[in-house]
C-alpha cells in the first residue's frame, strides 16, 4: 500500500483488511475502499487504456464523475442471505470510483470496453415498491436538512443516497468542525427511512422515481413531493495530454485523502478556476503533497488563500494555464512533467478543477430546463417540468447553492467558467476520454455544418459512453460554445434522459425471470395431462398432443395426431377445454346486449339452448367467436377464444359502460371458475351416459346446442352439446375444483369405448376439416364473416349489430375479397406450409414483384382421407374451386388446388352420432 | 346424491400437491382453499355472512366458509341472493383461491410485486390490481392479507410469493 | 410510468389501464344512416392535440370502471375532466 497514508481516511475500516484480484494480481485494501482508492494506495495507476488509441489511463475522479475507470467485474464477491450465490456473470463497464471492495473481488482491466458474461448469473435481483409522502434524493447536508423538515406525523419520508454513508461532503469533515457538528445533529433528529448505497437513476415524472440499491434491487419509488439534493460534480479542463494516469481532478485528489488516507501524488501541479481547487492543492499539502505550483486561470486571488499558499512556499501563478504534460516511457505512460504558461515542472500529480456542475440530471429527466449561471459557472435549475411544478423542489449544490457546508471550500472569488487552453494539438486534447474523442473530433463536427449540441453528440460520440457525459459533458458544451463563438448558456446541454447510470438488465429483470420471467397459466386439469408436450396459448399451458410409448422422434406429433384424429372421428376422444373463456351475463337487457355484439340474433335463443355467435369490430372485422348458452331468463352463459377471453370481457364492458349503460347487464368473468372435459366422437353419448345415468343422452331428449343440468360422476355439471369437431360430442363443466376427478372418471368411464385424451393439434385438424376458422390464425382483422363464408351467422333482419355499417360499405361487399378456402397438394402427398404466399401457378418467381392472390393459414400434414390439406385466404376464392395455385414458401411452389373450406362432412350429418 | 362428503373430497384446490405455504415467526403464507365467494352487484353493501369486499363501484366480494354440500353452485349464492333482492348475483368460489399472508413482513413482502400501496390499506378493506403480472384482489383483515388469484395464476402466484418469501424467512 | 386517478380506487400505474383514445366519440345513433365518409370518420378519425387531451381509460386490473380525464400530450400532466 504504496500511497496509503499511515492515518486517515472517513470510510475506511483499517482493522478490516481486504483482498482483491485485479488481472489475477492480489491487491490489498481495507473495507470501505471502493476499487480506485484500492488501486491509487496501491500505486497501481495504469486502469484502462482508451478504446481507439489504446492510451493508458488512470483514475480521475472520485465517483459517478469518472470518465477513465471503469473495468470488468468477473466476481463481484458479494454473497448475501436470500438466495443469492454471488459471483459468476461477471458485469461489464463499472466505474472503479463507485465500486467497493469486498473479500473475493476480481477485475479485469479493460480498454473502453467490457463484455457481456456467457455464464448464468446467479445474483439474486429484486423490485421493491415503496410509497412516501418525500422522497429526498441525496443524503449530505442539504438532503439531511430537508428530510428532518419535512418529518411529521403521517408524512413519510425516504432519503435515499448512494453512498455508503449520509453526510456527504460533510461525513468526511471532523466531527468538532462546524459541517461536522450539524452532521451529528440533523443525524440525531432524523427518524425517517434511509437507503444508502441507493443511486436515484431516473424521475421518470408523476413522482415516480427508480433506484438502484447495491446493484440488487431496483426501487420504484412514488413520491407526492420530491426534493432533489443531489450535489454537484466537479468539472475538468482540457490541455494537450490531459489523460494520462496522475491527472485527477482536484478535489475528488484532496477526497482521496480524506475519505480513504490515500495520497494520490508526491509532487503536484494545480490548476484551477475556482476556489475549490485551491482548497485541494492545500488539503493536498497538508497531507504530505509537495505543491510545485498553483495555477489559476483567474485574475486575483482571496488574500486568505494566496496567503496560505504563500506560507508553504507554493508558487503562485495567476492567469495561467496547462499546455501540455509529459508522460514516462514505461507502460504507465504515466505524469512525469507538466507544461503551462507559466513554466514547465517535473511532478507526478496534476490535479486540475475547471468548476462545479450542479447535478441537475434528475431534474431535467422530466423535462425541467436549465439555464446557464455566470455566477455559478453551471447549468442550475430554472423552469421545473409543469408535471412537477408544486411537486419537486432543488436545493443545495444542485440549486448552484455555494456555501451548503460550512466552513469547507468556501467560494471567496467568483468562479470562472474556463473550458480549454488555446494551444495544443487537437488530436491530442481528449474532450472525452472514455469515448477516445477529441477536440479535433469536435472541429471536424463544426466543420461538417453541426451547431446543435444533440447533432455533436451522435457525430462524435462525445457523452454517449457508460459515463454518459457526467465527467465532460458540460465541458464538453463550453468548447463547443468557444469553437462557435457563441454564449454556452444559448449552446446549451443535451437532453438528459434516464437511467443515469447504467442499469443491468438482471436487474431490470429482477425475480421475473425463468419460470418467472411471465405467469404460467394451467388448467385445474393440468397434473393429469401434464405429460403431454405443451402448446403455448397465450399465457397458458394447452396439451398439443398425448404421444404414445411408440410414437418418438421427429414424427412423433404426426403419428400421435392421426391416432387422435382417427378416434374423434370413429370412437371418442377427450380433451381439456377448461381454457375457453367463459363470460357470464346477467340482467334483463343481456338478449339485446347480445344482438348488438354478435352479428347474428340473440334475444330469440330460449333457456337450455346455446347458440353460436361471430363477433365484429366496428369496422366489420371478426374479432371472436364462441357460442352463449342461456341459463336462465337473466343469465347467459358466453364462451370466447381462449386467446380473446380477456379482450372480450373488456370490450362488452365497454360498450356497455361507455354507450348502453341504460341496459340492465351485469358482466362477470368466470373462465376459472369451470373446468371443462370436452368429449367427442361417435361413441361420446355411451361415455357421457355411463358418467351420467341420469341424463338422457338421446339426439331427441338432448339435441345439438342444447344444455342441461346433470350428475356427472357424483359431481354436479353442466352439460353442453356442442361441437368443434363436427362429431357427435358434448362438454362437461364443473366447478373448477372437480377437474381432475372430472377428467379421471372421463378417462376411466371411456375406457371400454377405448377413449383417446387429445390435444390442441387435433383439435385444429377435426376444426379445419370443418372449415371452422381459429380468429387470429385463419382470420388477421381484416376478414368479415362474409370472407369466411360465415354469412348465415350475419343477420339481415336486425337493424344494426357493431359492425354492421362497415359490412354494407362498397369494399366490404367485392366480389374479390380474400375468402377461406380450403387447398390440398395436387400431388395428393406434399405438406402445405403455413404461411406460404399463394400465386398463379407456374409464376416466374425470379421476376419481382410477383402478384399475391392469399396466403395459407392453417395447414396440416394429414386428414381424414390420409392427405395433406391446409385453408387459406385467397383473393376471390369462392369463384375459384378446382384452380391450381403454387403455394410458395422460402421460393419453392408447391402445387395445391383450391378446395371448399368444409372437406369432411359437408352435410354435418355426424353431429348427431 | 349417495356419497356427499366423497365428492366434496373429490375436489383439489389449485395449490394441493404443491408445498406451497412458508411459516417463520415475520411471514407466513398459505393457502385457505375451497372458501364460498360470491361476487354481488348491489350500490350499498351487501347484507351477507363473512368478509365482504368492496371491488369497484357498487361492486362486492362477499368471502365465507367452504360450502358442505357438493352443488353446482355454492349455497351462500343464494343466501346472499335472499337477502339482497334485485342485486346479481355469481358463484365465483371456484373462480378464484384465497392465499392467506400473515406476520409484520406481510405487508412489505407484496410490495415486492405489486405497486399499490398496501401501507395504508385498511382494515376492512380491499384493492383489486397487479401482483406478480397477476391480476388479484388483496384484502386486510385485522391480522392477515388476503391475496384471492385465479386458479390458472395460483401456482405461479405462489412460486412468485415463495420466492419473495426468502429473504424474509 | 404515468400514474393514472382512477375515480374509484385512486392514483394507479398506468399498467393497470387500458388507454381508450379520445373520449366523446359517440356510436352514432343510426349507422345506416350515415354516408360511408361519416362512419369511416366515426371509425376512424380522432384529435390529436399538442395539449390538452380528453382522453378515455379503463381501469382494467382495477375497478374495471371506464372513465375520462385530460392529460397534456407534451408534458403528461393530467387533470379531471
Amino acid at each position: 500500500m504504496a500511497r496509503r497514508l499511515p492515518t486517515g481516511g472517513s470510510r475506511i475500516d483499517r482493522s478490516r483488511p481486504v483482498t482483491i484480484t485485479v488481472d489475477g494480481e492480489t491487491v490489498e485494501a481495507y473495507a470501505g475502499d471502493t476499487l480506485a482508492s484500492a488501486l491509487l494506495a496501491a500505486d497501481r495507476l495504469l486502469v484502462s487504456r482508451g478504446i481507439y488509441s489504446g492510451r493508458p489511463r488512470g483514475v480521475i475522479g472520485v465517483g459517478v464523475e469518472e470518465s477513465n475507470a471503469y473495468v470488468q467485474v468477473l466476481d463481484d464477491g458479494h454473497v448475501d442471505r436470500g438466495g443469492d450465490q454471488g459471483g459468476g456473470g461477471g458485469e461489464p463497464m463499472v466505474a472503479a470510483t463507485t465500486l467497493e471492495v469486498a473479500d473475493g473481488l476480481a477485475v479485469e482491466r479493460i480498454a473502453g470496453r467490457g463484455w457481456l458474461s456467457t455464464d448464468v448469473d446467479h445474483r439474486r435481483y429484486d423490485t421493491l415498491t415503496t410509497h412516501c409522502e418525500v422522497a429526498v434524493v441525496g443524503g449530505g447536508l442539504a438532503g439531511l436538512r430537508a428530510a428532518v423538515a419535512a418529518q411529521a406525523p403521517g408524512v413519510r419520508v425516504l432519503l435515499l443516497d448512494d453512498g455508503p454513508v449520509l453526510g456527504g461532503a460533510a461525513a468526511d469533515l471532523p466531527a468538532g468542525s462546524p459541517a461536522g457538528l450539524e452532521l451529528e445533529a440533523l443525524l440525531g433528529e432524523l427518524t425517517c427511512e434511509v437507503l444508502v448505497r441507493t443511486t436515484v437513476t431516473g424521475s421518470h415524472g408523476h413522482g415516480r422515481l427508480v433506484a438502484v440499491e447495491r446493484g440488487r434491487r431496483l426501487h420504484h419509488v412514488q413520491a407526492a413531493r420530491i426534493v432533489l439534493a443531489t450535489g454537484a460534480q466537479e468539472r475538468p479542463m482540457v490541455f494537450e495530454d490531459d489523460d494520462r494516469p496522475g491527472i485527477m481532478l482536484a478535489c475528488a485528489a484532496a477526497d482521496y485523502v480524506s475519505r480513504y488516507g490515500v495520497l494520490p501524488g508526491e509532487r503536484a501541479v494545480v490548476w484551477t478556476a475556482h476556489d475549490a481547487g485551491i482548497h485541494a492543492a492545500l488539503e493536498l499539502a497538508a497531507a504530505g503533497t509537495e505543491l510545485a505550483a498553483v495555477l489559476d486561470v483567474r485574475g486575483s486571488m482571496a488574500p486568505e488563500l494566496a496567503g496560505a499558499l504563500d506560507a508553504l512556499g507554493v508558487p503562485v501563478h495567476l492567469g495561467a494555464e496547462v499546455t501540455g504534460t509529459d508522460g514516462s516511457d514505461d507502460e504507465t505512460g504515466r505524469l512525469v512533467r507538466v507544461h503551462t504558461s507559466a513554466g514547465s515542472w517535473d511532478a507526478d500529480l496534476l490535479a486540475v478543477s475547471g468548476g462545479s456542475n450542479p447535478a441537475v440530471q434528475l431534474f431535467s429527466h422530466p423535462g425541467g430546463r436549465t439555464r446557464w449561471s455566470d455566477e455559478v459557472a453551471g447549468f442550475v435549475p430554472d423552469t421545473p417540468a409543469p408535471g412537477q411544478a408544486g411537486r419537486e423542489s432543488v436545493v443545495g449544490a444542485a440549486a448552484g447553492e455555494t456555501a451548503t457546508i460550512p466552513g469547507w471550500r468556501e467560494q471567496l472569488t467568483p468562479p470562472a467558467a474556463w473550458f480549454r487552453s488555446s494551444v495544443g494539438d487537437p488530436e491530442r486534447v481528449f474532450v472525452d476520454p472514455h469515448r477516445d474523442a477529441t477536440l479535433h473530433d469536435l472541429r471536424r463536427a463544426h466543420a461538417a455544418g453541426l451547431s446543435s449540441v444533440e447533432h455533436v453528440k451522435r457525430f462524435t460520440t462525445v457523452g454517449t459512453g457508460a459515463d454518459q457525459g457526467r465527467g465532460f459533458g458540460v465541458l464538453t458544451v463550453g468548447i463547443l460554445a468557444q469553437e462557435l463563438g457563441r454564449p454556452v448558456g444559448e449552446v446549451g446541454t443535451t437532453t438528459y434522459r434516464p437511467p443515469y447510470l447504467p442499469l443491468s438488465f438482471g436487474l431490470l429483470a429482477g425475480r421475473n425471470r425463468g419460470v418467472l420471467s411471465d405467469p404460467v397459466r394451467v388448467s385445474q386439469v393440468h397434473d393429469r395431462v401434464a405429460h403431454a408436450p405443451m402448446e403455448n396459448v397465450g399465457q397458458w399451458k394447452r396439451p398439443w398432443f398425448f404421444p404414445t410409448a411408440d410414437e418418438t422422434g421427429p414424427g412423433a406429433m404426426d403419428a400421435a395426431v392421426a391416432r387422435e384424429v382417427a378416434a374423434v372421428r370413429t370412437g371418442v376422444g377427450m380433451m381439456d377445454a377448461s381454457t375457453l373463456g367463459k363470460i357470464l351475463l346477467q340482467g334483463a337487457d343481456v338478449g339485446v346486449l347480445l344482438d348488438r355484439v354478435y352479428t347474428n340474433l340473440f334475444s330469440t335463443l330460449k333457456v337450455g339452448k346455446v347458440r353460436y355467435g361471430v363477433m365484429c369490430g366496428p369496422d366489420g372485422m371478426v374479432i371472436d367467436d364462441g357460442t352463449t348458452a342461456r341459463l336462465s331468463e337473466t343469465a347467459w352463459l358466453m364462451s370466447t377464444t381462449t386467446g380473446n377471453a380477456a379482450s372480450v370481457y373488456d370490450a362488452l364492458e365497454e360498450w356497455h359502460q361507455t354507450e348502453w349503460p341504460e341496459l340492465d347487464v351485469t358482466i362477470t368473468s368466470v373462465t376459472d371458475q369451470w373446468s371443462v372435459v370436452a368429449v367427442a366422437g361417435p361413441s361420446s353419448r355411451f361415455v357421457i351416459s355411463a358418467l351420467a345415468p341420469d341424463l338422457d343422452v338421446s339426439a331427441e331428449a338432448f339435441a345439438f346446442m342444447e344444455w342441461r343440468e346433470a350428475v356427472v360422476a357424483g359431481i354436479p355439471a353442466r352439460v353442453m352439446r356442442v361441437s368443434f369437431s363436427g362429431e357427435l360430442a358434448f362438454e362437461v363443466n364443473v366447478p373448477s375444483w372437480w377437474g381432475a376427478a372430472l377428467w379421471d372418471a372421463v378417462a376411466e368411464a371411456g375406457e371400454p369405448w377405448g377413449i383417446t385424451p387429445y390435444g390442441t393439434e387435433t383439435m385444429h385438424v377435426l376444426r379445419a376439416e370443418k372449415g371452422f376458422p381459429i380468429v387470429g390464425q385463419d382470420t388477421d382483422g381484416t376478414v368479415t364473416p362474409h370472407d369466411l363464408g360465415m354469412s348465415w351467422a350475419v343477420s339481415r333482419k336486425k337493424p344494426d349489430f357493431i359492425g354492421k355499417r362497415s359490412l354494407a360499405r362498397d369494399d366490404a361487399q367485392r366480389p374479390d375479397r380474400r375468402h377461406l378456402v380450403g387447398l390440398v397438394p395436387v400431388d395428393g402427398r406434399t405438406r402445405i406450409v403455413e404461411g406460404a404466399q399463394l400465386v398463379a401457378h407456374g409464376a416466374d418467381l425470379t421476376a419481382f414483384p410477383v402478384a399475391m392472390a392469399g396466403h395459407v393459414t392453417s395447414a396440416y400434414p394429414v386428414g381424414h382421407d390420409g392427405q395433406p390439406f391446409a385453408l387459406a385466404l385467397l383473393d376471390g376464392g369462392r369463384d375459384r374451386l378446382g384452380e391450381v395455385l403454387d403455394a410458395v414458401d422460402d421460393l419453392v411452389p408447391l402445387a395445391v388446388r383450391v378446395t371448399g373450406p368444409v372437406s369432411y362432412d359437408p352435410e354435418g350429418a355426424r353431429r348427431d352420432g | 346424491m349417495a356419497d356427499v362428503t366423497g365428492v366434496l373430497d373429490l375436489r383439489r384446490s389449485p395449490l394441493a400437491d404443491t408445498a406451497f405455504g412458508v411459516t417463520s415467526p415475520g411471514l407466513s403464507l398459505d393457502e385457505l382453499p375451497f372458501r364460498s365467494l360470491v361476487e354481488v352487484r348491489s350500490p350499498e353493501p351487501p347484507t351477507a355472512p363473512g368478509l365482504v369486499w368492496r371491488l369497484g363501484p357498487a361492486w362486492w366480494l362477499v368471502d365465507d366458509s367452504p360450502t358442505t354440500e357438493p352443488a353446482l353452485e355454492v349455497p351462500l349464492a343464494d343466501e346472499v341472493r335472499a337477502a339482497n333482492p334485485g342485486c346479481p348475483v355469481v358463484d365465483v368460489s371456484a373462480q378464484r383461491t384465497t392465499i392467506v399472508v400473515t406476520g409484520e413482513h406481510a405487508t412489505r413482502l407484496l410490495a415486492h410485486g405489486c405497486a399499490i400501496d398496501l401501507t395504508v390499506l385498511p382494515v376492512g378493506e380491499a384493492v383489486q390490481g397487479d401482483l406478480a403480472g397477476a391480476q388479484v384482489v388483496i384484502g386486510r383483515t385485522a391480522d392477515e392479507l388476503r391475496i384471492y388469484v385465479r386458479p390458472a395464476f395460483a401456482r405461479h402466484l405462489a412460486a412468485w410469493l415463495t420466492d419473495a418469501a426468502l429473504p424474509y424467512t | 410510468m404515468l400514474r393514472i386517478p382512477c375515480p374509484h380506487c385512486g392514483e394507479r400505474d398506468e399498467t393497470e389501464f387500458h388507454y381508450g383514445g379520445e373520449a366523446g366519440v359517440d356510436y352514432p345513433a343510426d349507422p345506416s344512416a350515415l354516408a360511408d365518409d361519416a362512419w369511416a370518420a366515426y371509425l376512424f378519425l380522432r384529435a390529436n392535440p399538442r395539449g390538452w387531451f380528453r382522453e378515455r381509460w379503463f381501469h382494467g386490473s382495477g375497478c374495471r370502471l371506464w372513465f375520462a380525464l385530460e392529460r397534456h400530450t407534451v408534458t403528461d400532466e393530467i387533470r379531471s375532466a
